[in-house]
This record gives structure tokens, sequence and C-alpha cells, in this order.
């Protein structure tokens, strides 16, 4: 291959590749990505055998080709590589990378043994507004379960129904459920499927790169697609049947309790201090029209803050939980208000953003022993 | 470059389809994680380590079939590129090895894109998901309340034994078939022996399979006061689409209606229409229906037309089981020679529930276990008189002596041979566990003789009433009889 390229271009390309190549893999191929020249572009492949990608360059083509590169090697040098014009140039199975200032040649390998990566997408199901995705993987992300115990809760459940998307993440602690109507979509029959946490998380990444996303999944490879401007990225389904997290949304409550965002996640970071050593264990307590958030702890000491909240139901209710879990949920919410409903100390919590009304979480309290 | 290769010697898959129905056999005979292991292995041999393990970990055979002569293979495998690698690189020695495995046949093989289902078997539930469990279980109460089931007595906590096989039976039938296999099903027997337990367990059961079934239990007198309010209120409609929309109607003590007119004449409709709906119904009562008086000809028929069944009063082994589920139930555990020793003592199934109830309170106060020594003590006090007209003492060593076929002279003399002494401790026994009499008194009353010759007495027979049977048996003989 003969090929020339900007390298501010490029160097974003490869070092995001270069997080799809699995560094524990026993095949030496797997730890390549696969650098190709055709008609005017440079494309660069990566996979870890879950989830590969595949990205698109401009460049002038001068002679088609392909060759097989460490991952590391090159997205080391790209990392400080000084930006201007690039010429990669294969020879059998070396590549020589010039610029005015620097030339390398890194040893390669021959790209027959390089599985086959999704290059393109067919059949797009329907489109997502990146900034909408971004609020979705944000808000759903961090309720996926990273226990490999339970491969379902790895990854984050999307529901397809004619034209409304549900997403559904839990751990089994919590649970995330945000829904997005879509103008159109190809969809006919209502279709489930389980996207790995680590593929959402990259999606995450490549947000900032366009305006849409689009999606396609075949059921029969077992995988999913996104394309994401110039790359695109597909991955396995996790396949099984995700717990019926209908049932588990509570339906009614006995107290909702109206608070400021800022002053609740203030609170339960004053309370986390003395939380970290009584295995994260805070209290919320209401009582007198008032929102008491309590954490004590045998080593440190303890601590009560009061915040002023509206309250409707029972008076004098108090429910625990771990304040990591009410933590991250505070970090995802845009509002400056938020809504907590309960029911009774043992039944999980509904908690929700009124300036997002598609948006709910529940979280499991933690048992108190009194 | 991301699209599915179809290999020569694969059909398509419609077309198989179409050919299977024909002739497709049942391979559950064959292992197929032994048939794959074996390719596994002999595949191993031939591929480097880090491609075996790249590529065929997580690879099983989902399905496999015989098509005439030929066997149709489906492996499942990881992930895609899992698939794609093999299909085109190993194609051929996994055909090799495969054909060898299954004697030489023809083989066509497919590969898919599958997790191994053994991976996903998980059967933990996150706590998230398990409050369903409980709210279900919280229902469940509300179901047995409405229905008038008492939750506790189930066929899991019913001791059976020779003296009510037949009545479990009966009744284990019935909920397993309500409404056809005997209806209506008649239980009787004494107070205490557990017909209401059975008749609940029965609702108990169905409830718990099917919520939505419609069962109610309750008593002759309550069936009688709901009759009466009907009429004076003028509801009677309302009383007819309670008891007539049942799938399952228990009523216990029914001897309760004997005699009432206007309840039977209803009883007896509610009954034709539930027999008529196929609805079962359970009935228990003190006696037989033959002996029931003034009951209508027509009801003590329709009765007897279903199956009849008696609980006979619990035998020792069945009271041993039930001091062990009851004493269970409430935390404690009661070793056996204790469970034998409270058993010996005490007949009656409601005894035994008041007996522990006094055992634990006990325990509980003293803050001790459960010993030997107390439950003796506690046996000896005696429990509550029940009503009955106390015998004078004398009575009672005239029952004695006639039981044991004694002289009174003997009983009461110096004679210590084991045929007159037994017998004579068991009168001391009894005179201090029913009479509730002194020692010094007893002791007086038989030959004078020292208290703690009583003492001895009472201990002896409290003991051998939990391991001699001939002990036992005589003093429930003459229990009988005071």
């Amino acid at each position: 291959m003969k090929a020339t390229t900007l390298s501010e271009n490029i160097s974003k390309a490869i070092i995001t590749a270069s997080r799809f190549v699995s560094n524990k893999s026993q095949l030496p191929i797997l730890s390549n990505i696969l650098l190709k020249a055709e008609k005017n572009k440079i494309i660069i492949n990566a996979t870890n055998l879950e989830t590969s990608i595949s990205i698109n360059i401009g460049a002038k083509v001068e002679e088609d080709g392909e060759i097989a590169i460490p991952s590391k090697i090159i997205s080391d040098l790209f990392n400080n590589i000084p930006s201007g014009q690039i010429l990669f140039e294969s020879e059998k199975e070396k590549l020589s990378i010039k610029s005015s200032t620097f030339e390398s040649v890194i040893l390669g390998t021959n790209t027959s043994d390089f599985p086959s990566v999704a290059q393109l997408i067919n059949n797009v199901m329907f489109r997502v507004l990146s900034s909408d995705m971004e609020d979705i993987v944000k808000k759903t992300l961090f309720s996926v379960s990273s226990d490999e115990t339970r491969p379902i809760l790895t990854g984050v459940l999307i529901v397809i129904e004619k034209n409304l998307l549900e997403f559904v993440a839990t751990d089994g602690f919590r649970l995330s459920r945000k829904v997005l109507s879509l103008p159109k979509s190809n969809i006919k029959d209502e279709t489930k499927l389980i996207v790995p946490r680590n593929t959402f998380a990259e999606v995450l990444r490549l947000c900032p790169n366009t305006e849409f996303i689009d999606i396609s999944y075949d059921n029969e490879s077992n995988q999913i697609i996104f394309a994401i401007g110039d790359y695109i990225l597909s991955s396995r389904i996790i396949q099984g049947d995700f717990p019926d997290y209908k049932k588990v949304i509570p339906t009614g409550s006995t107290v909702t309790v109206e608070v400021d965002k800022d002053d609740l996640l203030r609170a339960v970071k004053l309370a986390s201090i003395f939380a970290r050593d009584a295995a994260g264990v805070i209290k919320l307590q209401i009582k007198d029209g008032k929102l008491n958030i309590l954490a004590e702890s045998s080593k440190s000491g303890s601590q009560n803050s009061t915040i002023d909240a509206k309250i409707e139901g029972e008076d004098d209710f108090v429910i625990a939980y771990n304040y990591r879990f009410l933590d991250e949920w505070l970090n995802c919410i845009e509002g400056s208000i938020v809504n907590l409903n309960f029911t009774n100390p043992s039944t999980p919590g509904l908690f929700s953003d009124p300036k997002d009304p598609d948006y709910i979480h529940i979280i499991m309290p933690v048992k108190l022993n009194s | 470059m991301d699209n599915f290769h179809t290999i020569g010697l694969v059909f398509t898959a419609s077309a198989l389809k179409q050919s299977a129905t024909l002739s497709k056999l049942n391979m559950d005979n064959i292992d197929l994680q032994k048939l794959w292991n074996e390719v596994l292995s002999s595949l191993k041999v031939s591929i480097s380590p880090a491609n075996f393990s790249t590529w065929f970990a997580e690879t099983f055979i989902y399905e496999i079939k015989k098509i005439k002569q030929r066997y149709y293979v489906d492996i499942g495998c990881k992930s895609n590129f899992a698939k794609n690698t093999i299909e085109t690189r190993y194609l051929g020695l996994v055909y090799e090895s495969l054909s060898k495995a299954l004697n030489n046949a023809e083989c066509d093989i497919v590969f898919s894109v599958r997790q191994n289902p053994i991976l996903l078997q998980n059967n933990s539930i996150a706590p998230l998901f398990q409050p369903i469990e409980e709210k279900k279980e919280r229902n469940l109460l509300q179901i047995f309340q409405k229905a008038g089931i008492r939750p506790y007595f189930s066929f899991d906590n019913f001791a059976v034994s020779s003296s009510n096989q037949m009545a479990w039976a009966a009744a284990e039938a019935v909920s397993k078939n309500p409404g056809s296999a005997y209806n209506p099903l008649f239980i009787w027997g004494g107070v205490g022996v557990g017909k209401t337990h059975l008749m609940n367990a029965v609702g108990h059961y169905l409830l718990s399979n099917n919520p939505d079934v419609q069962v109610l239990a309750c008593t002759g007198e309550q069936f009688t006061n709901d009759i009466v309010e009907g009429i004076r209120n003028k509801t009677t409609q309302s009383f007819r689409n309670k008891y007539r929309k049942l799938n399952t109607l228990l009523i216990d003590d029914i001897q309760f209606i004997a005699g009432k007119d206007a309840v039977q004449e209803e009883f007896f409709h509610t009954f034709n229409a539930l027999v008529a709906s196929g609805s079962q119904i359970i009935l228990t009562s003190d006696k037989p229906p033959s002996d029931i008086s003034k009951l209508e000809e027509r009801l003590r028929s329709r009765f007897e037309a279903g199956l009849i069944v008696d609980i006979a009063p619990p035998d020792f082994e069945l009271r041993c089981a039930i001091v062990q589920i009851k004493s269970k139930e409430r935390g404690i555990e009661i070793p056996s020679d204790i469970v034998h020793l409270i058993a010996g003592n005490l007949e009656s199934p409601r005894k035994i529930e008041g007996f522990l109830t006094r055992l634990i309170s006990e325990i509980n106060i003293k803050n001790t276990n459960v010993s030997k020594e107390m439950v003796e003590n506690l046996l000896q006090k005696g429990g509550e008189t029940n009503g009955q007209t106390q015998r004078s003492p004398d009575e009672i060593i005239d029952i004695v002596c006639k039981h044991f076929s004694l002289s009174k002279r003997a009983i009461l003399g110096s004679v210590r041979s084991r045929s007159i002494a037994r017998p004579r401790q068991i009168l001391m026994y009894l005179l201090r566990t029913n009479l509730h009499l002194p020692l010094e008194e007893i002791g007086r009353l038989v030959g004078n003789r020292d208290h703690t010759t009583v003492m001895h007495a009472v201990e002896k027979i409290t003991t051998l009433a939990s391991s001699d049977v001939y002990i036992r048996e005589s003093i429930s003989g003459i229990k009988s009889k005071l």
C-alpha cells in the first residue's frame, strides 16, 4: 500500500482502534490492528472478538494494500507524532511511516489471519440523535452489573417496539430505564437485544463525532452494528432472558419527597464520609416535614444533615441506602429538583427527575436490622 | 467481508427442515456434550493451543438430527468471528473428527452464533427481583385470609400415620383432583384429631397452586349466621352469590346445622348447586352422617354418597411426629427421648400444643435448655382439668384395681412383686397427675407409704410411658374409664 493522509485525522482513529484490541489475547494476530488502503481512504480495523471497529479516513491512495501492525507500538507512536502529512508505505510485512521530520519502519504481519470485521452497515433499523444516545448511555450505563457470573445483567437491554425504544440496565440492586420515541423506524415486531456494557461505553466515547447514529442488528450472526459517522462499531449481543423488570417498577408510593438535587447530593456526599466504613449505608429519615440524611460509623463518628423538602404522605419514615447508588444516580440528573418515592423500608424506591419524565431509576434499600 | 459463508456440503436450512419433519429421529440417546468433547479433544491435537482456545472455546453442539443416513449437526459458536473462522479454516478438521465420532457416518455441518446454554445457567436471583416473591406471599396471605384458610394448616405440617392415613390420602386425592375425586369428602373424628387441619390443607394447596380459585372455608355455625343475616336483611341473594359461585366449599362442624330446618334447606340447595357445577365440597363433623341426629334424610343420603373417612385419635408414633413438628414450628429442638416422654404422657394433639406452649414459656423464663427433669416436672403437674367431673381417689383406686384385675388389698398392701408394684405405681401416677393430690396424701391413700416412694413411682411411670407400650396402653385404658 501507499497512501498519504493527515496525522491529526489518523492519530485519533488509531488510538480509538487500539482500545478495541485485547491485550489478553492468546492469538498474536489479535494484538494487531489492520491498516488497509483502498480507493481514496484508509480503513483501520480492530477487534477483540466481542466488539470490533472499523474506521474510514480520507487519504490520497496511490497503491492499494493492507497490513497488520502491533497495536501497542502504532498507538504509542501516534500519541506523540507531530501534525502534518504522513505517508504510509508497506512492503511485504513492513510498514514505513514518513512525515517531514520523522521516519519509522514497523514490523507487521500478513493480514490473512485477521478476522473479518463489519465495515459497513446494511438495513439500518433505526436512527438515534447522538445527543439522545449520549443521554441514554449516561443515564443507564452506571446501573449495569460488572458481575460476570450473571452475564445477562452485564449489558443494557434495548426493547424496540414500533417507534418506542426502551433502554434498561440493572445490576440486581438498582435499575435504570429510559424511554425514547423515534420519529421513524423500520421495526415491525417487538425486539429485545442485550448489548454489552463495554460496547455502550465505546458508543458514548464516539458520540461527539457525529450528529446521528444508525443502528442495525442481525439475529443470525448475533450482532449489533452502530454506524457513528466514520466509525462502524459492531458488537455481539448477549443472549438470554432479561429478568422481568416491569414487575419491579413500583406502582404506587406512600411517601413522596421533592428535594433540591444539589442539596441532596451534598448531603449524600457528607454522609458518605462516615458511611464508607459502615458498608456504605446511609439512612434517609423523613420527619416533621424535613429530610434528614444520617450516617454513622463505629470507627470514625457520625453526622446528620437536614434538607428542606416537600414531603407528601407518611411522616416519620426511615429507609437505608447504599450512598454509592444515590450518588451515581444524582450525578446523571440534569434538573435542579428530584423526586423520591418510597412505599416501604424494604421495597425498592422509585427515583425520578421531573425534567426527564422518560427516565426512572429504582434502588433496592438496605435492610435495617431494628 | 462480513457476509456469511455458505459451504458446499451444507444444505440450505429450509430444505433440511422439510425433510427433517419426515424422518426426525430422537437423538436424546446421543450425549451431545460427550460427543463434542470427543471431537474437541481430537481437534486439540492438530490446532495450536492459542487458536484452539480462541476459536473453539464455548462451542457446543446445538442440535443433531439424522436424516436418512446423514447426520445434520448444528454447532453453536460464541461469536460471529469464531463462526467465520471455524467455517473457513477448520471445517475440514471438524468434519473429519465429527464423522469419525459418529461411526464414519456422513454429516452436514452448519455453524450458528449461539451462547452455550450451560454458561447461562445462573439461578441466583438478584435482590431487586426478589421482593416480588415476598409480595406474592403477602398477597397469598391476604387470599388465605379472605378464603378463611389458616395459612399454617398445610399438608407439609400434617403428620400421617395409620390412624389418619386414609383421610389424608383422600384429602390429597381431592386436592389433586377437586370436584371429581370424592365429592363430597366427609371427614369425621373426635376432638383435636386433625379434621380441620386436613380440610384446611386442601384449601391451602388449591390456593397456593392457583390464587384465582374461589375457595371458602367456614364453620357450620358461620353458615347458619350468614343465612340468618340474609333472611333478616332480605339479602339472601348476596348469600347465594357468596356460596354458590365457589369452586371449593369447606365447612367445619357440619353437625351444627342439624335440627335447623331453614338452614338445612338452604344448605341442601347450595350443595346441589355446587355439586352440579363440579365444585368440591368438604365437610367435617364429630360423628358420621348416620349418627347425626335431626339431620334431614336427603342431606344424610347426599353426604353418604361421597367418601366418608374417619380419623382415629393419634397413636404414639403420630404423637411423637406431632411433638416434633410443633416444636420445630416454635423454633425449639427437643431430643428424641424427651419427644417420646411427651408423646407417651399426653394423648391429644391439643394437649401437646398446650404443653409445648408451657414448656417454651418455662424455657424462656428460666433461660435454660429443654431437659428431661423439666419435662417430667411439667408433665407431673398435669394439664388443666378439662371440665370433666373429678373422680374421687377411691374411685380411681377401684378403676385401677378393676383394670388390672387385682384386689384392693393387694394393690394397697405391701407385696412388692412387679405384677402388683407396677399397677400400684400407675395408681400413684394417676392420683398425682389427674387429681394433683399432695405426695404425702397419695402415700397415705396407697397403704401408708412414704412420700418419696410416691415420688419415685410417678417419675418411674413418666419415664416408662415413653418407652413401654404396655404401660402406655394401661394408662390410656384407665384414663378412658375415668
